[in-house]
């Protein structure tokens, strides 16, 4: 099977679908919640994050509403659609090989004598 | 300087580099909100006013290049453009053809186009797709996107209309009245942001309808019987109703089932 090239920084999409694919969010909370549950290793900034949720939004991948939360502050969340559930589904099998083929790699012969 | 004003001024940095107006405000609105909450998980971790705006400025990064990336990201597409060139083209092509008298169209496509289907008034129709996709590549573009989908469907109805009414005069009032309606339902919604306020006018104006056109053919009926001594005068009464009912309910009712849709979200919230 072959690895999408665009994998690596294709993966911040994959993240961001798979939080939405739990529930609705708005930016900010994503950038926490990733954090959260990465440990603090995905640091996503703010600056990266809002173009990428934009051109999901327009890929159809993901829709927004927005919500008044508290004193009226018109927040705009996120949901996540059938496309980019579909979308979700293909990134994490091209994950999947692409992290077997590396531990194959790593793991294989060749790896222990070094 | 005062501490807002910084906000401001970087969000005026980021707005210089989105070329498209139409997706500035939206845009800006949820950075905003984004540097505020930040800033606010800066304060309750214990920093000052002051310098949790500035860090709360600084994770955000650098606005051009925020910017930059949000502009990549807000561009009228292409397919909008080449929809409007078509759409031109069309209506153009149908304005000369039928100027010089010469039936271009019916040269090149001849009257039967599908499987022996005669389509009747072909060049008000293709005059009419062509308007519509111009009208409806300029709704996309520069119409805000919240209610950009509700303009369009609202075009498609008007359009549809006007050509049925070219082919069947008849059901011109009925689709003068579609048009009226759609138009109080959407800025009854627009106002209200509520569908089901919205469909109040579509509701009540059905029931208006359909009491107007109970009471003529009572009319017709009590006319009938004293004048003629006959009876009749409802056999039209089911088939009006029908036309009513879908060049009128139908739209309506897909249209808020959209907007609901949409919405559906925000409701369960």
């Amino acid at each position: 099977m072959t690895i999408d090239k665009s994998l690596l920084t294709g993966s911040t999409t994959m993240l961001i679908l798979k939080l939405l694919d739990e529930t609705d969010m708005y930016g900010y909370q994503m950038i926490e919640e990733l954090s959260k549950r990465s440990n603090n290793a995905f640091e996503l900034k703010a600056g990266t994050l809002y173009p990428l949720l934009h051109t999901l939004e327009r890929k159809n991948m993901l829709i927004s509403y927005e919500e008044t939360a508290d004193n009226a502050r018109v927040r705009k969340y996120y949901s996540i659609t059938t496309n980019g559930r579909k979308h979700l589904k293909e990134k994490k099998e091209g994950w999947k090989a692409y992290t077997t083929a590396i531990d194959d790699v790593l793991g294989g012969a060749g790896f222990g004598p070094a | 300087m005062d501490q807002p004003s910084k906000i401001t001024e970087y969000l005026e940095a980021v707005r210089q580099q989105i070329r498209w107006k139409k997706a500035q405000s939206p845009v800006l609105e949820e950075i905003n909100n984004h540097i505020i909450d930040q800033k606010n998980a800066f304060v309750i971790h214990g920093l000052s006013e002051e310098a949790a705006i500035d860090r709360a400025i600084a994770e955000m990064g650098d606005p051009i290049v925020v910017g930059g990336q949000l502009d990549r990201a807000h561009r009228p597409k292409l397919i909008d453009i080449g929809t409007i060139i078509l759409g031109i083209l069309l209506v153009l092509g149908i304005l000369g053809t039928r100027n010089s008298g010469t039936d271009l169209l019916r040269t090149i496509f001849g009257d039967q186009i599908v499987l022996g289907m005669v389509i009747p008034r072909l060049e008000e129709l293709v005059y009419l797709i062509g308007a519509s996709l111009i009208v409806f590549s300029l709704v996309a573009i520069f119409v805000p996107m919240k209610i950009s989908k509700a303009v369009i469907w609202c075009q498609g109805f008007i359009l549809t209309a006007i050509y049925l009414s070219e082919v069947f005069p008849r059901m011109r009032f009925v689709l003068l009245l579609v048009v009226v309606n759609v138009i109080s339902f959407l800025v009854v919604y627009r106002i209200s942001r509520s569908v089901k306020i919205g469909l109040v006018s579509t509701v009540t104006s059905f029931a208006g309808l359909f009491l107007f056109v109970v009471g003529t053919q009572i009319n017709c009926y009590m006319y009938n019987n004293g004048v003629n001594g006959s009876y009749g005068g409802f056999e039209n009464v089911p088939k009006a109703l029908a036309i009513i009912f879908i060049m009128y309910l139908v739209p309506q009712l897909l249209m808020a089932a959209l907007i609901s849709e949409k919405n559906s979200k925000e409701q369960i919230a």
